[in-house]
Protein backbone atom coordinates (compact mmCIF):
# COMPACT_ATOMS: atom_id res chain seq x y z
CA UNK A 1 0.00 0.00 0.00
CA UNK A 2 2.97 2.12 1.08
CA UNK A 3 4.90 1.23 -2.25
CA UNK A 4 1.71 1.81 -4.21
CA UNK A 5 0.80 4.98 -3.06
CA UNK A 6 4.33 6.81 -3.07
CA UNK A 7 4.39 5.33 -6.55
CA UNK A 8 1.07 7.01 -7.52
CA UNK A 9 2.42 10.12 -5.90
CA UNK A 10 5.36 10.10 -8.43
CA UNK A 11 3.59 9.43 -11.35
CA UNK A 12 1.27 12.39 -10.24
CA UNK A 13 3.98 14.83 -9.84
CA UNK A 14 5.17 14.31 -13.00
CA UNK A 15 2.07 14.19 -14.79
CA UNK A 16 1.06 17.97 -12.83
CA UNK A 17 4.23 19.62 -12.34
CA UNK A 18 4.74 21.55 -15.75
CA UNK A 19 1.16 23.10 -15.35
CA UNK A 20 1.80 23.79 -11.83
CA UNK A 21 5.33 25.31 -12.73
CA UNK A 22 4.05 27.19 -15.62
CA UNK A 23 1.39 28.80 -13.36
CA UNK A 24 3.54 29.78 -10.76
CA UNK A 25 6.27 31.19 -13.07
CA UNK A 26 3.18 33.50 -14.48
CA UNK A 27 2.66 34.87 -11.14
CA UNK A 28 6.37 35.29 -9.38
CA UNK A 29 9.86 35.27 -10.49
CA UNK A 30 11.33 32.07 -11.31
CA UNK A 31 13.45 31.28 -8.22
CA UNK A 32 10.44 31.69 -5.95
CA UNK A 33 8.16 29.87 -8.39
CA UNK A 34 10.54 26.45 -8.51
CA UNK A 35 9.61 26.52 -4.22
CA UNK A 36 5.71 27.29 -4.54
CA UNK A 37 5.83 24.43 -6.78
CA UNK A 38 7.40 22.28 -4.64
CA UNK A 39 5.49 23.10 -1.41
CA UNK A 40 2.53 23.09 -3.85
CA UNK A 41 3.02 19.00 -4.25
CA UNK A 42 3.99 19.09 -0.52
CA UNK A 43 0.88 20.48 0.61
CA UNK A 44 -0.49 17.52 -2.21
CA UNK A 45 1.57 14.80 -0.21
CA UNK A 46 0.49 15.44 3.32
CA UNK A 47 -2.81 15.65 1.77
CA UNK A 48 -3.05 13.18 -0.73
CA UNK A 49 -6.18 11.26 0.21
CA UNK A 50 -8.25 14.52 -0.43
CA UNK A 51 -6.84 15.34 -3.77
CA UNK A 52 -9.34 15.62 -6.16
CA UNK A 53 -9.41 13.07 -9.27
CA UNK A 54 -9.53 16.28 -11.15
CA UNK A 55 -6.15 17.64 -9.40
CA UNK A 56 -5.22 20.65 -11.25
CA UNK A 57 -7.98 23.38 -10.38
CA UNK A 58 -7.18 22.01 -6.75
CA UNK A 59 -3.16 22.18 -7.02
CA UNK A 60 -4.10 25.57 -8.91
CA UNK A 61 -5.91 26.47 -5.67
CA UNK A 62 -2.76 25.86 -3.37
CA UNK A 63 -0.16 26.91 -5.58
CA UNK A 64 -2.53 30.42 -6.02
CA UNK A 65 -2.70 30.93 -2.06
CA UNK A 66 0.98 29.85 -1.89
CA UNK A 67 2.04 32.55 -4.80
CA UNK A 68 -0.55 35.00 -3.18
CA UNK A 69 1.33 35.09 0.33
CA UNK A 70 4.68 34.96 -1.28
CA UNK A 71 3.93 38.03 -3.47
CA UNK A 72 2.64 39.91 -0.50
CA UNK A 73 6.39 39.51 0.94
CA UNK A 74 8.74 42.38 0.80
CA UNK A 75 10.33 40.77 -2.50
CA UNK A 76 7.19 41.02 -4.13
CA UNK A 77 7.84 44.79 -5.84
CA UNK A 78 11.46 43.42 -7.03
CA UNK A 79 10.00 40.30 -8.22
CA UNK A 80 7.29 42.04 -10.11
CA UNK A 81 9.66 44.68 -11.08
CA UNK A 82 12.25 42.29 -12.53
CA UNK A 83 9.45 40.21 -14.47
CA UNK A 84 8.11 43.17 -16.38
CA UNK A 85 11.52 44.90 -16.93
CA UNK A 86 12.60 41.54 -18.44
CA UNK A 87 9.65 41.43 -20.55
CA UNK A 88 9.96 44.92 -21.75
CA UNK A 89 13.74 44.47 -22.02
CA UNK A 90 13.94 40.71 -23.81
CA UNK A 91 15.02 40.82 -27.38
CA UNK A 92 12.15 38.82 -29.74
CA UNK A 93 12.90 34.88 -29.63
CA UNK A 94 11.26 34.60 -32.62
CA UNK A 95 11.65 37.25 -35.79
CA UNK A 96 8.16 37.05 -36.14
CA UNK A 97 7.29 37.92 -32.75
CA UNK A 98 5.63 41.56 -32.38
CA UNK A 99 7.47 41.98 -29.01
CA UNK A 100 5.77 45.35 -28.48
CA UNK A 101 2.90 44.21 -28.77
CA UNK A 102 2.86 41.78 -26.47
CA UNK A 103 4.65 44.20 -23.85
CA UNK A 104 1.90 46.29 -24.55
CA UNK A 105 -0.73 43.26 -23.55
CA UNK A 106 1.44 42.39 -20.65
CA UNK A 107 1.33 46.20 -19.55
CA UNK A 108 -2.08 46.32 -19.75
CA UNK A 109 -2.79 43.30 -18.15
CA UNK A 110 -0.48 44.64 -14.87
CA UNK A 111 -2.67 47.47 -14.78
CA UNK A 112 -6.08 45.23 -13.73
CA UNK A 113 -6.74 44.20 -10.23
CA UNK A 114 -5.44 40.96 -8.93
CA UNK A 115 -8.46 39.75 -9.12
CA UNK A 116 -9.28 40.54 -12.72
CA UNK A 117 -5.39 39.75 -13.85
CA UNK A 118 -5.74 35.80 -11.76
CA UNK A 119 -9.64 35.27 -13.34
CA UNK A 120 -7.90 36.29 -17.10
CA UNK A 121 -4.66 34.74 -16.34
CA UNK A 122 -6.56 31.21 -15.51
CA UNK A 123 -8.50 31.47 -18.88
CA UNK A 124 -6.15 32.62 -21.46
CA UNK A 125 -2.97 30.84 -19.65
CA UNK A 126 -3.94 28.03 -18.36
CA UNK A 127 -6.76 27.28 -20.11
CA UNK A 128 -9.06 26.49 -17.13
CA UNK A 129 -12.51 28.30 -16.96
CA UNK A 130 -16.16 27.57 -15.78
CA UNK A 131 -16.45 24.88 -13.03
CA UNK A 132 -12.81 23.92 -12.49
CA UNK A 133 -12.06 27.49 -12.44
CA UNK A 134 -14.11 28.49 -9.58
CA UNK A 135 -12.88 25.69 -7.99
CA UNK A 136 -9.72 27.30 -8.16
CA UNK A 137 -10.23 30.54 -7.43
CA UNK A 138 -12.61 29.20 -3.91
CA UNK A 139 -15.61 30.94 -5.51
CA UNK A 140 -19.24 29.73 -7.32
CA UNK A 141 -18.91 28.76 -10.60
CA UNK A 142 -21.78 31.69 -11.30
CA UNK A 143 -19.58 34.08 -9.67
CA UNK A 144 -16.64 33.05 -11.86
CA UNK A 145 -18.18 34.12 -14.81
CA UNK A 146 -19.32 37.62 -13.28
CA UNK A 147 -15.63 37.88 -12.77
CA UNK A 148 -14.09 37.05 -16.03
CA UNK A 149 -17.41 39.10 -17.86
CA UNK A 150 -15.96 42.23 -16.00
CA UNK A 151 -12.29 41.31 -16.35
CA UNK A 152 -12.48 41.07 -19.47
CA UNK A 153 -14.28 44.20 -20.18
CA UNK A 154 -11.59 46.01 -18.26
CA UNK A 155 -8.89 44.52 -19.84
CA UNK A 156 -10.42 45.46 -23.32
CA UNK A 157 -10.66 49.11 -22.28
CA UNK A 158 -7.12 48.98 -21.37
CA UNK A 159 -6.44 47.97 -24.76
CA UNK A 160 -8.52 50.37 -26.56
CA UNK A 161 -7.49 53.52 -28.02
CA UNK A 162 -4.80 52.52 -29.54
CA UNK A 163 -2.88 51.00 -26.74
CA UNK A 164 -2.51 53.48 -25.03
CA UNK A 165 -2.03 53.64 -21.68
CA UNK A 166 -5.22 54.99 -19.41
CA UNK A 167 -2.74 56.12 -16.73
CA UNK A 168 0.62 55.81 -15.72
CA UNK A 169 2.13 52.42 -16.12
CA UNK A 170 2.73 50.10 -12.85
CA UNK A 171 6.36 49.78 -13.76
CA UNK A 172 7.14 53.38 -12.84
CA UNK A 173 5.01 53.43 -9.76
CA UNK A 174 6.71 50.03 -8.84
CA UNK A 175 10.62 51.88 -9.33
CA UNK A 176 9.71 54.65 -7.33
CA UNK A 177 8.78 51.71 -4.85
CA UNK A 178 12.20 49.85 -4.82
CA UNK A 179 13.71 53.04 -4.60
CA UNK A 180 12.40 53.95 -1.48
CA UNK A 181 13.08 51.01 -0.34
CA UNK A 182 16.51 51.38 -1.51
CA UNK A 183 17.40 54.65 0.21
CA UNK B 1 -18.07 42.56 -27.33
CA UNK B 2 -15.85 41.55 -30.04
CA UNK B 3 -13.11 43.46 -28.82
CA UNK B 4 -13.15 41.57 -25.37
CA UNK B 5 -12.65 38.50 -27.48
CA UNK B 6 -9.87 40.21 -29.06
CA UNK B 7 -8.75 41.64 -26.00
CA UNK B 8 -8.39 37.87 -24.07
CA UNK B 9 -6.59 36.06 -27.56
CA UNK B 10 -4.01 39.03 -27.35
CA UNK B 11 -3.56 38.18 -23.62
CA UNK B 12 -3.53 34.49 -24.24
CA UNK B 13 -0.54 35.26 -27.38
CA UNK B 14 1.55 37.23 -24.45
CA UNK B 15 1.28 34.50 -22.36
CA UNK B 16 4.98 35.39 -20.24
CA UNK B 17 5.74 31.38 -20.47
CA UNK B 18 6.58 29.57 -23.13
CA UNK B 19 5.89 25.53 -23.52
CA UNK B 20 9.46 25.04 -23.82
CA UNK B 21 10.01 27.21 -20.64
CA UNK B 22 8.40 24.28 -18.91
CA UNK B 23 8.82 21.17 -20.88
CA UNK B 24 10.96 18.02 -19.33
CA UNK B 25 10.55 20.55 -15.68
CA UNK B 26 9.45 17.27 -13.65
CA UNK B 27 12.63 15.19 -14.93
CA UNK B 28 15.23 18.00 -14.02
CA UNK B 29 17.67 17.85 -10.75
CA UNK B 30 15.52 20.00 -9.15
CA UNK B 31 12.33 18.68 -9.11
CA UNK B 32 13.20 15.45 -8.83
CA UNK B 33 15.07 16.46 -5.48
CA UNK B 34 11.64 18.14 -4.77
CA UNK B 35 9.99 15.22 -4.96
CA UNK B 36 12.38 13.28 -2.81
CA UNK B 37 12.53 15.27 0.22
CA UNK B 38 8.08 15.26 -0.41
CA UNK B 39 8.16 11.11 -0.50
CA UNK B 40 10.70 11.83 2.64
CA UNK B 41 7.57 12.70 4.48
CA UNK B 42 4.97 10.62 5.65
CA UNK B 43 1.51 11.82 4.19
CA UNK B 44 -0.80 12.79 7.20
CA UNK B 45 -3.64 10.42 5.96
CA UNK B 46 -2.40 7.97 3.51
CA UNK B 47 -5.64 6.71 2.14
CA UNK B 48 -6.57 5.36 -1.42
CA UNK B 49 -7.49 9.01 -3.53
CA UNK B 50 -11.32 9.55 -3.80
CA UNK B 51 -12.95 11.71 -6.26
CA UNK B 52 -14.76 13.76 -3.88
CA UNK B 53 -13.27 17.32 -3.75
CA UNK B 54 -13.34 17.83 0.04
CA UNK B 55 -12.10 21.60 0.44
CA UNK B 56 -11.25 24.58 -1.45
CA UNK B 57 -8.88 26.01 1.02
CA UNK B 58 -6.67 24.41 1.82
CA UNK B 59 -4.83 25.17 5.66
CA UNK B 60 -1.30 23.52 5.86
CA UNK B 61 1.59 23.61 8.63
CA UNK B 62 4.09 24.11 5.43
CA UNK B 63 6.01 26.91 5.38
CA UNK B 64 4.12 29.11 4.09
CA UNK B 65 0.80 31.13 5.36
CA UNK B 66 -2.00 31.14 3.17
CA UNK B 67 -3.31 34.78 4.69
CA UNK B 68 -6.31 33.71 2.23
CA UNK B 69 -7.55 31.83 4.61
CA UNK B 70 -8.76 34.55 7.18
CA UNK B 71 -11.68 34.96 4.68
CA UNK B 72 -12.13 31.26 3.29
CA UNK B 73 -11.02 29.08 6.07
CA UNK B 74 -11.03 25.37 5.85
CA UNK B 75 -14.01 24.01 8.51
CA UNK B 76 -11.25 21.90 10.81
CA UNK B 77 -12.01 21.94 14.30
CA UNK B 78 -8.67 22.10 15.41
CA UNK B 79 -8.14 25.84 13.58
CA UNK B 80 -11.89 26.32 14.81
CA UNK B 81 -10.66 26.07 18.40
CA UNK B 82 -7.34 28.45 17.82
CA UNK B 83 -9.95 30.90 15.98
CA UNK B 84 -12.42 30.93 18.84
CA UNK B 85 -9.70 31.38 21.72
CA UNK B 86 -7.86 33.58 19.79
CA UNK B 87 -10.83 35.59 19.29
CA UNK B 88 -11.76 35.44 22.51
CA UNK B 89 -8.17 37.06 23.79
CA UNK B 90 -9.03 39.55 21.48
CA UNK B 91 -11.98 40.49 23.26
CA UNK B 92 -10.68 40.37 26.03
CA UNK B 93 -7.61 42.86 25.45
CA UNK B 94 -10.13 44.95 23.71
CA UNK B 95 -12.02 45.26 26.80
CA UNK B 96 -9.06 45.55 28.69
CA UNK B 97 -8.69 49.90 29.67
CA UNK B 98 -4.75 51.16 28.82
CA UNK B 99 -2.47 51.29 31.65
CA UNK B 100 -3.22 54.10 34.35
CA UNK B 101 0.01 55.17 33.07
CA UNK B 102 0.95 58.89 35.20
CA UNK B 103 3.42 61.02 33.97
CA UNK B 104 5.58 60.49 36.02
CA UNK B 105 6.13 56.76 36.56
CA UNK B 106 6.94 53.81 34.42
CA UNK B 107 5.85 50.71 32.97
CA UNK B 108 8.23 47.95 34.18
CA UNK B 109 8.73 44.19 32.39
CA UNK B 110 10.87 41.87 33.40
CA UNK B 111 11.34 38.61 30.50
CA UNK B 112 13.57 35.84 30.75
CA UNK B 113 15.21 35.23 27.43
CA UNK B 114 16.99 32.08 25.72
CA UNK B 115 18.45 32.23 22.66
CA UNK B 116 20.61 30.05 20.85
CA UNK B 117 24.00 30.81 18.85
CA UNK B 118 25.51 28.83 16.62
CA UNK B 119 29.19 29.21 15.91
CA UNK B 120 31.21 27.52 12.38
CA UNK B 121 34.71 27.02 13.38
CA UNK B 122 37.06 25.09 11.93
CA UNK B 123 36.71 22.42 14.68
CA UNK B 124 33.01 22.15 13.64
CA UNK B 125 29.35 23.85 13.98
CA UNK B 126 28.17 23.99 17.54
CA UNK B 127 25.29 25.61 19.19
CA UNK B 128 25.27 27.26 22.99
CA UNK B 129 21.91 28.43 24.39
CA UNK B 130 22.06 32.03 26.34
CA UNK B 131 20.13 32.73 28.71
CA UNK B 132 19.42 36.70 29.79
CA UNK B 133 17.14 38.75 31.99
CA UNK B 134 15.95 41.91 30.04
CA UNK B 135 14.26 44.35 32.52
CA UNK B 136 12.82 47.53 30.47
CA UNK B 137 11.61 50.65 32.22
CA UNK B 138 9.37 52.49 30.12
CA UNK B 139 7.28 56.10 30.20
CA UNK B 140 4.35 57.13 28.62
CA UNK B 141 6.67 59.39 25.85
CA UNK B 142 8.63 56.13 25.21
CA UNK B 143 11.57 57.16 27.28
CA UNK B 144 13.30 54.69 29.90
CA UNK B 145 15.92 51.98 30.64
CA UNK B 146 16.78 48.94 30.00
CA UNK B 147 18.79 46.58 31.81
CA UNK B 148 20.36 43.28 30.43
CA UNK B 149 21.75 40.61 32.29
CA UNK B 150 23.03 37.71 30.38
CA UNK B 151 23.09 34.42 32.25
CA UNK B 152 25.97 31.31 31.73
CA UNK B 153 24.97 29.21 28.45
CA UNK B 154 24.23 25.85 28.27
CA UNK B 155 24.70 23.07 25.28
CA UNK B 156 22.23 21.47 23.93
CA UNK B 157 23.85 18.37 23.46
CA UNK B 158 27.45 17.33 24.88
CA UNK B 159 28.81 17.66 21.96
CA UNK B 160 27.81 20.67 21.21
CA UNK B 161 30.06 21.59 24.34
CA UNK B 162 32.89 19.86 23.05
CA UNK B 163 33.42 21.30 20.15
CA UNK B 164 32.82 24.72 21.80
CA UNK B 165 36.04 23.36 23.58
CA UNK B 166 37.95 22.19 20.83
CA UNK B 167 37.31 26.22 19.68
CA UNK B 168 38.94 27.64 22.03
CA UNK B 169 35.98 27.90 24.36
CA UNK B 170 35.40 31.56 23.08
CA UNK B 171 33.45 33.69 25.28
CA UNK B 172 29.24 33.26 24.30
CA UNK B 173 27.65 35.95 26.65
CA UNK B 174 27.94 39.75 26.22
CA UNK B 175 28.18 41.43 29.03
CA UNK B 176 25.96 43.59 30.99
CA UNK B 177 23.92 46.42 29.34
CA UNK B 178 22.35 49.39 31.24
CA UNK B 179 21.41 51.99 29.40
CA UNK B 180 18.62 54.95 29.62
CA UNK B 181 16.73 55.89 26.51
CA UNK B 182 15.39 59.03 25.33
CA UNK B 183 11.65 59.75 24.31
CA UNK B 184 10.00 57.56 21.61
CA UNK B 185 12.92 54.90 21.75
CA UNK B 186 11.12 52.56 23.57
CA UNK B 187 7.87 52.09 21.42
CA UNK B 188 7.91 50.52 18.88
CA UNK B 189 8.52 51.83 15.75
CA UNK B 190 5.43 53.70 14.40
CA UNK B 191 2.96 51.94 16.36
CA UNK B 192 0.54 54.42 16.14
CA UNK B 193 0.42 54.30 12.64
CA UNK B 194 -0.54 49.93 12.51
CA UNK B 195 -4.28 49.97 11.17
CA UNK B 196 -6.54 48.22 13.81
CA UNK B 197 -8.64 45.85 11.07
CA UNK B 198 -7.37 43.06 10.97
CA UNK B 199 -6.62 42.08 6.95
CA UNK B 200 -4.76 46.25 6.75
CA UNK B 201 -3.09 44.82 10.00
CA UNK B 202 -1.86 41.67 9.09
CA UNK B 203 -0.82 43.24 5.48
CA UNK B 204 0.65 46.39 7.31
CA UNK B 205 3.09 43.55 9.64
CA UNK B 206 3.57 41.23 5.80
CA UNK B 207 5.01 44.61 4.13
CA UNK B 208 6.83 46.26 6.93
CA UNK B 209 7.50 43.66 9.94
CA UNK B 210 7.90 40.51 8.82
CA UNK B 211 11.38 39.04 8.83
CA UNK B 212 11.09 37.93 5.17
CA UNK B 213 13.33 35.02 5.70
CA UNK B 214 10.74 32.86 7.51
CA UNK B 215 7.40 31.61 6.10
CA UNK B 216 4.98 35.00 6.03
CA UNK B 217 2.69 33.14 8.23
CA UNK B 218 5.03 31.79 10.45
CA UNK B 219 6.77 35.53 9.73
CA UNK B 220 3.26 36.95 10.77
CA UNK B 221 2.42 35.03 13.97
CA UNK B 222 5.95 35.79 15.70
CA UNK B 223 5.69 39.98 14.78
CA UNK B 224 2.01 39.93 15.71
CA UNK B 225 3.24 38.16 19.14
CA UNK B 226 6.42 40.63 19.27
CA UNK B 227 4.07 43.80 19.31
CA UNK B 228 1.43 41.51 22.01
CA UNK B 229 4.47 41.54 24.24
CA UNK B 230 5.22 44.95 23.96
CA UNK B 231 4.04 47.25 27.35
CA UNK B 232 2.37 50.30 25.90
CA UNK B 233 0.85 48.85 23.08
CA UNK B 234 -3.13 50.61 22.79
CA UNK B 235 -6.03 48.19 23.62
CA UNK B 236 -7.43 48.31 20.19
CA UNK B 237 -4.16 47.49 18.32
CA UNK B 238 -3.92 44.31 20.75
CA UNK B 239 -7.16 43.16 20.12
CA UNK B 240 -6.59 43.27 16.44
CA UNK B 241 -3.28 41.88 16.79
CA UNK B 242 -4.94 38.73 18.45
CA UNK B 243 -7.20 38.65 15.33
CA UNK B 244 -4.50 38.43 13.19
CA UNK B 245 -3.19 35.72 14.83
CA UNK B 246 -6.70 33.93 15.01
CA UNK B 247 -6.55 34.29 10.42
CA UNK B 248 -3.42 32.69 10.24
CA UNK B 249 -3.74 29.39 8.55
CA UNK B 250 -2.36 26.50 10.21
CA UNK B 251 -2.20 27.84 13.71
CA UNK B 252 -3.18 25.04 15.97
CA UNK B 253 -4.76 25.07 19.90
CA UNK B 254 -2.65 23.59 22.57
CA UNK B 255 -5.07 24.07 25.15
CA UNK B 256 -4.19 24.78 28.87
CA UNK B 257 -0.39 24.90 29.46
CA UNK B 258 2.28 25.95 31.57
CA UNK B 259 5.13 28.19 30.54
CA UNK B 260 8.11 27.81 31.49
CA UNK B 261 8.13 29.49 34.77
CA UNK B 262 4.79 27.50 35.46
CA UNK B 263 1.60 29.58 35.05
CA UNK B 264 -0.87 28.65 33.43
CA UNK B 265 -2.23 30.12 30.34
CA UNK B 266 -3.64 29.23 26.68
CA UNK B 267 -1.39 27.70 24.36
CA UNK B 268 -1.64 28.34 19.97
CA UNK B 269 1.43 27.02 17.89
CA UNK B 270 2.65 27.63 14.07
CA UNK B 271 4.67 24.73 12.36
CA UNK B 272 7.32 25.34 9.57
CA UNK B 273 9.49 23.58 7.13
CA UNK B 274 10.71 26.32 5.93
CA UNK B 275 14.41 26.53 6.99
CA UNK B 276 14.74 22.69 5.76
CA UNK B 277 14.11 21.82 9.53
CA UNK B 278 10.43 21.30 10.92
CA UNK B 279 10.27 24.38 13.59
CA UNK B 280 7.32 25.33 16.22
CA UNK B 281 6.79 28.36 17.32
CA UNK B 282 4.51 28.77 20.36
CA UNK B 283 2.45 31.55 22.25
CA UNK B 284 1.06 31.21 25.87
CA UNK B 285 -1.16 34.08 26.63
CA UNK B 286 -2.89 34.47 29.91
CA UNK B 287 -6.97 33.47 28.96
CA UNK B 288 -8.15 36.18 31.52
CA UNK B 289 -6.21 39.21 31.23
CA UNK B 290 -4.98 38.29 27.15
CA UNK B 291 -1.28 39.05 28.33
CA UNK B 292 1.21 37.41 26.69
CA UNK B 293 3.30 35.07 29.43
CA UNK B 294 5.80 33.62 27.12
CA UNK B 295 7.23 32.62 23.67
CA UNK B 296 9.38 29.58 22.35
CA UNK B 297 10.63 28.12 19.21
CA UNK B 298 11.04 24.77 19.36
CA UNK B 299 13.25 22.52 16.54
CA UNK B 300 11.12 19.38 16.06
CA UNK B 301 13.50 17.84 14.02
CA UNK B 302 17.58 16.82 13.80
CA UNK B 303 19.59 20.10 12.22
CA UNK B 304 22.97 20.53 11.54
CA UNK B 305 24.90 22.24 14.00
CA UNK B 306 22.84 21.05 16.61
CA UNK B 307 24.58 17.93 18.04
CA UNK B 308 20.86 17.06 20.19
CA UNK B 309 17.70 15.26 19.86
CA UNK B 310 14.35 17.17 19.08
CA UNK B 311 12.59 18.55 20.12
CA UNK B 312 14.63 21.13 21.49
CA UNK B 313 13.66 24.84 22.61
CA UNK B 314 16.14 27.20 21.12
CA UNK B 315 14.45 30.26 21.64
CA UNK B 316 11.88 31.37 24.65
CA UNK B 317 11.08 34.25 26.34
CA UNK B 318 9.29 34.47 29.76
CA UNK B 319 7.20 37.86 30.05
CA UNK B 320 6.67 39.24 33.81
CA UNK B 321 3.33 41.19 34.50
CA UNK B 322 3.36 44.98 33.30
CA UNK B 323 3.50 46.60 36.35
CA UNK B 324 3.92 50.42 36.64
CA UNK B 325 6.48 51.22 39.18
CA UNK B 326 7.32 55.17 40.13
CA UNK B 327 11.26 55.22 39.19
CA UNK B 328 14.24 53.35 37.18
CA UNK B 329 15.48 51.96 40.35
CA UNK B 330 12.06 50.27 41.38
CA UNK B 331 11.10 46.63 40.31
CA UNK B 332 7.93 44.26 40.16
CA UNK B 333 7.73 40.85 41.40
CA UNK B 334 7.55 38.14 38.42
Amino acid sequence: MERESRAAYRAFFEEHYEEVLAFCLRRVDPAAAEDIAAETFLVAWRRWAEVPSDPLPWLFGVARKLGANYLRSIARRRAAVSRLEAEATAGPSDPGEDVTARVQVLEAFRRLSPRDQETLALVAWEGVTGDRAARTLGCSTGAFWVRLHRARRRLAKELRVDGTPQHAPELIVLEEGIEMEQR
Amino acid sequence: MSSEHDSLRRLRDADPVSPEQVRGAARKPGAQAALDRILGEEPKRRAPRRGAFVTAAVLTTVSILVWVAVTRRTPEVELSTAVVVLSEAARTAAGAGPLPLGSDEFVYLRTDQIDHVTSVSDKGVWTALVPRRREVWVTQDGSGRILEVPGRPTFPGPRDRILWRRAGRPRIQGGVSDREYGPGRLLPERVETLPTHPEALAEALLRDRVDSALPPGVGLFVASADLLSEPLVAPTLRAALFRVLAGIGGVEPLGRVRDPSGRAGIGVAITSSSRGTLQRHVLIFDGETSEILAEKVIILERQEGIHADPPIVIESRVYGSSEIVSSLETRAAL
